[in-house]
């Protein structure tokens, strides 16, 4: 820079009363993007034998014990959604969903259809890194003996 | 009782007594003897009595007698005949050998010669050779002689002379002592062979003395030369130390002086005045010389020539002419001068002189010489002495002279400083007033700039090529001048050039590494440096060693974090150079936005 080669003929001239130094400022910036990272630590969910006519089946194991989590880390919101592949909703089963920071309380459940829905909003004010848990609930309407099963797809996606 | 000999015309009878007096001789007959007479046998003769030689001839011999000795038993043989022989053959070409003469003294009467003639080994030992008269008695030796302990004395002002001619047969003469008051001389003549001359001691040779000494080998001798003396070498190797000795003498150019020619003496003339004028010779002085005194080295040939002078190891202070008015001196090879104070009188001429200076103060009486005249002065810095201005590399000095008009000494004036390990350089001249020297100093530092003072006052800002040579630059001479170089030593230069004054990385992720380089900056500086950098994080809440920056000078680089504050490397060489930032940014799991941050970096000397 013109202002080092200008300080350093001044020093020069100033001779032996003058101990150099030359510094000089840079400016360094950057831009930081939104960033998620979300991995699932659960793959599947058994209610195991559940009665026909009745409601909020817990899965086993029971979503208390926070077995169905996934990690997070972002450093900006974001929003989870989901849906599912629809074999519940077209054999009369229905499949409520919430997402919660604690496995032992609820969030607020939403029930999946084959739609996507947005389930949770982040509310962050700084970058996160940590665990939350989902929480399932089935109800079971008047349908014949059998084994059902459905697929759930959970989006997150920065806010 | 043997009878020992036969007396012809003799007053004197030789008796036997029958015992062996000296245990060498223990097998011998010896015969006491109370004169002069032929001696007709071989044998051990003893003189019991002072005797007067009136006679020409003291003791003969029968033809062809050999191994006799005369024993004079602390007596005296007084030589009051002119010219006599103590010793002849009967025949005078009588080839007689082994003759020895011992322990006793030969008085020669006033102006006369005493020969002893031998043609094959005569030995002299334990004699005292002496004189009754005023002028110049002589002895003279003839043949293969040896002569050892001999002592000459006089008690007046008269001369001694031993002449030795040993023009066929070498000769051997150890422990001569010569005490002489007058106009003595010892001359040896030895035209064929080496001869060897031991253990001497010549004190006192007065007057227009001379001692002549040629094709001799000498060890040990001690020879005090007094004034008007005249001693003259060829082909002299004097061993040991000091060889001559010049004690008392108060003459100039006309008084005392010694010839050497082919020689290599040790001179030493502590108290004196004195001469020595040599050829192709070595010239060793030791001493303390009086200031007021000359010295003279050089040879005067018969063209009036000085040449091949070597003067080496002068540890005293010495007053040095190696040069007369109307004599050229040319081809002096290393004048070496060790350790005194010199005072030269100097003639250069188209052959040129060099003159070394080991630590030395050479202070020149005189400088002339024919046109274009050459003078070369060395100075050796690894040498002090007491003469030396220890504040001083060397002192030169000049003093108030005139230049003789026919050189131009100041166009061809070259020094030569030798080992040079300092950065400073003093010496001071001093020329006749008005006088222009062009100085040209040869053996600095190469390539190495130089400020030239003249008594004290900074001149000239010179450097010096790659051997090491500076200048020429002028002096004006109205007074002594002390010039001095002193190696120049800026002080200390920085200069730094950004050639960039931000960077961006643009839109980066959490969890990655990013590199900008390349970044140049210019480096001029002529000392070592230091690099400091300091800044701010970018976000003051959250990162933490977010950035860090490189700075690459050929293979060499570091890496600090850019959140510390300290020194980045140390001790660069000088140079003129670029370096090359590099800046690296890892992003930690930061929130979105846009971060900057103001990176302080520092050069320092």
């Amino acid at each position: 820079m013109k202002y080092a080669s200008l300080l350093s003929l001044l020093i020069l001239a100033l001779g032996l009363v003058a101990v150099p130094a030359y510094s000089d400022t840079v400016t360094v910036s950057a831009t930081v993007s939104p960033y998620i990272s979300v991995t699932f630590n659960y793959n599947a969910v058994d209610f195991g034998t559940v009665t026909v006519g009745s409601t909020d089946n817990h899965p086993t194991p029971d979503y208390t014990t926070g077995v169905y989590n996934v990690s997070i880390d972002t450093n900006t919101n974001y929003t989870v959604s989901a849906y599912e592949s629809g074999d519940f909703t077209s054999n009369g089963l229905t499949l409520d969903f919430a997402v919660s920071s604690n496995p032992t309380v609820d969030g607020t459940f939403y029930t999946l259809g084959t739609s996507s829905q947005t389930v949770y909003t982040s509310s962050l004010t700084e970058t996160f890194e940590g665990t939350e848990y989902h929480q399932y609930l089935l109800d079971v309407g008047d349908i014949p003996t059998g084994s059902y099963s459905t697929t759930v797809y959970i989006t997150y996606s920065a806010a | 009782m043997k009878k020992a000999g036969i007396s012809l015309g003799s007053l004197l009878f030789f008796f036997s007594l029958g015992f062996t007096l000296f245990a060498p001789l223990s097998n011998a007959q010896a015969y006491h003897i109370a004169g002069c007479g032929q001696l007709n046998e071989s044998g051990y003769y003893i003189l019991d009595n002072d005797i007067n030689v009136t006679q020409d001839v003291c003791f003969s011999f029968g033809q062809g007698i050999s191994n006799i000795t005369v024993d004079l038993n602390g007596h005296t043989i007084h030589m009051t005949k002119a010219n006599a022989y103590i010793f002849r053959g009967v025949y005078d070409s009588n080839v007689i050998a082994n003759v020895t003469i011992i322990n006793g003294t030969i008085k020669v009467y006033s102006g006369h010669y005493v020969y002893f003639t031998n043609k094959s080994n005569m030995y002299i030992e334990d004699i005292n050779l002496t004189s009754d008269g005023t002028c110049c008695p002589s002895f003279v030796v003839n043949g293969r002689v040896e002569i050892h302990n001999i002592n000459m004395v006089t008690t007046s002002t008269e001369s001694l002379n031993i002449i030795v001619d040993s023009s066929y047969e070498p000769f051997l003469v150890d422990s001569i002592n010569v005490y002489g008051n007058g106009s003595g001389s010892i001359q040896y003549y030895s035209y064929n062979y080496l001869s060897n001359i031991t253990n001497c001691n010549v004190q006192h040779v007065s007057g227009s003395g001379k001692v002549y000494l040629e094709n001799v080998s000498v060890d040990n001798v001690y020879f005090d030369i007094d004034y008007l003396s005249f001693v003259y070498f060829e082909n002299l190797t004097v061993r040991g130390e000091p060889a001559i000795y010049c004690d008392g003498c108060v003459g100039d150019y006309t008084g005392n002086f010694i010839l050497v020619k082919n020689g290599n003496i040790n001179f030493q003339a502590d108290q004196a005045e004195s001469s020595v004028f040599a050829y192709n010779s070595i010239v060793n002085v030791t001493g303390d010389y009086s200031t007021s005194l000359t010295h003279y080295i050089g040879y005067i040939n018969a063209t009036g020539q000085i040449s091949n002078i070597q003067l080496k190891n002068v540890t005293g202070v010495l007053n040095l002419t190696i040069n007369e008015s109307s004599i050229n001196v040319y081809d002096l090879g290393d004048l070496d001068i060790y350790q005194t104070k010199a005072f030269l009188y100097l003639y250069c001429t188209q052959y040129g002189i060099t003159v070394d200076v080991f630590g030395s103060e050479l202070k020149f009486a005189d400088i002339s010489g024919a046109s274009g005249g050459v003078c070369n002065i060395s100075y050796n810095r690894n040498f002090t002495s007491a003469y030396l201005d220890p504040s001083l590399d060397t002192y030169h000095r000049i003093y108030g002279i005139t230049i003789g008009s026919t050189v131009d000494i100041g166009s061809s004036f070259k020094r030569y400083v030798y080992e040079i390990s300092s950065e400073k350089v003093v010496f001071v001249d001093d020329f006749e007033s008005g006088r222009h020297v062009d100085y040209t100093i040869y053996n600095l530092k190469p390539n190495t700039t130089y400020n030239v003072y003249l008594n004290g006052t900074l001149t000239y800002v010179m450097t010096s090529s790659p051997d090491g040579t500076l200048g020429p630059f002028n002096v004006t001479f109205s007074s002594p001048v002390n010039i001095t170089l002193e190696e120049f030593t800026p002080s200390p230069y920085l200069s730094i050039t950004f050639n960039y004054s931000s960077i961006d990385f643009g839109n980066v992720y959490p969890y990655n590494s990013y590199a900008i380089e390349g970044l140049a900056v210019n480096v001029s500086t002529n000392t070592n440096y230091s690099v400091y950098i300091s800044g701010t994080n970018f976000s003051a809440e959250w990162a933490i060693n977010t950035l860090n920056l490189t700075i690459c000078y050929d293979a060499y680089s570091l890496t600090k974090s850019f959140s510390e504050t300290e020194t980045l490397f140390d001790a660069f060489p000088a140079l003129n150079a670029t370096h090359y930032h590099k800046y690296t940014l890892y992003v930690p799991l930061v929130p979105v936005g846009n971060y900057s941050t103001a990176v302080v970096i520092d050069y320092r000397v």
